[in-house]
């Protein structure tokens, strides 16, 4: 899948990734890929920045650790953050029935 | 797998070459290429237990992780909204120190009975004072928790510390000729006011015209 068809979804899948519990930069990239069956391999230089806008947004937030002599940052998300989590899940069911019923060709219920 | 020993010298060699693209605020820059030396280690296990030798497994992690330059430009972003509210919070946490010196050197006495008007006309560049503490406001509020909602670019927050920035040359400059027209002996307040007061608005003209052109520097470096 290419990272153009992710533009203004990757907040939502990071946010997704992170529901489970607190993850470290990389693992977090994992989680995409073994979450997607391997159809989101997003640049890793990518996901790491937007981590730090979540954070900044306060939709997510980080700790550093020591673990093996290496210091490690760990991401979990934030009550603000399940709530927009919540709300994209919302948003993303109403788009996809929209748009599946558009290119399928079934009726879809109205809006409402 | 230890990825120390052989494969250590390719990730620092990649990480220097990272950091030495990255711009912004020092300490950010440590965290970021701290925070990926982390995970071009775990990437590098990764593919070492994917059956990779050593070296492969260190290659394999780097070429996930793109090119030096491409992890630059998306730390960009980032970095120079960093930057913007590292310069907007000095100034504005630095700026009354300034302003208070020239407050108590160039006000007139009993400023108050006559209103803001007295206060304007004899400190000119009040009005630049209060442009600078919006624009670093807008810094602050833009690379907060509010950025969830008023979402400004990089670009913007990087405009408004130049700004900020801009209007401490331009105040400074006016305080600093009025001091100099009209010419300490004449002045309410004792010489050494007027030198400290000088002092401080002289180091802030330095940092701010620094601020002013790192700030365009890292403007430079975001995408366009």
């Amino acid at each position: 899948m290419r990272a153009e068809s992710l533009k203004g979804h990757l907040d939502g899948l990071l946010l997704a990734v992170l529901e489970p519990g607190p993850l470290h930069g990389y693992a977090v990239i994992e989680a995409l890929r073994a979450g997607s069956g391997g159809r989101i391999d997003l640049p890793t230089g990518t996901i790491y920045p937007a981590l730090h806008r979540l954070e900044r947004a306060g939709l997510v937030r980080s700790h550093w650790t020591t673990e093996t002599g290496r210091r490690r940052r760990t991401y979990q998300l934030t009550p603000a953050g399940a709530r927009a989590l919540a709300d994209t899940r919302a948003g993303w069911r109403e788009f996809s029935a929209a748009v599946t019923a558009l290119l399928t060709g079934r009726a879809c219920a109205p809006a409402g | 797998m230890c990825t120390r020993g052989i494969a250590e010298p390719a990730i620092e060699a990649y990480l220097d070459d990272v950091n030495a693209r990255l711009i912004g605020p020092q300490r950010t820059r440590a965290a970021i290429v701290e925070e990926l030396r982390d995970g071009l280690h775990t990437a590098a296990v990764a593919h070492h237990r994917r059956g990779a030798t050593p070296d492969a497994s260190v290659a394999a992690a780097v070429e996930e992780f793109g090119t030096a330059s491409a992890v630059a430009e998306a730390f960009a972003d980032e970095l120079a909204t960093a930057y913007a509210r590292r310069v907007s919070l000095a100034f504005l946490l630095t700026g009354p120190i300034v302003g208070i010196s020239w407050l108590l050197l160039l006000a007139p006495p009993d400023w108050w009975q006559h209103g803001p008007g007295a206060l304007w006309s004899s400190i000119p560049a009040l009005p630049l004072t209060v442009l600078g503490v919006v624009a670093g406001l807008l810094v602050l509020a833009g690379t907060s928790r509010l950025s969830r909602w008023i979402q400004p670019t990089p670009r913007h927050l990087l405009d408004m510390a130049t700004l900020l920035g801009l209007a401490c040359i331009t105040g400074d400059l006016v305080v600093l000729a009025v001091l100099a027209h009209l010419a300490v002996p004449t002045l309410t307040q004792p010489g050494l006011l007027a030198a400290a007061a000088a002092a401080a608005s002289l180091a802030r003209l330095a940092c701010s015209i620094a601020t002013v052109r790192r700030c365009r520097h890292a403007r430079s470096a975001l995408a366009s």
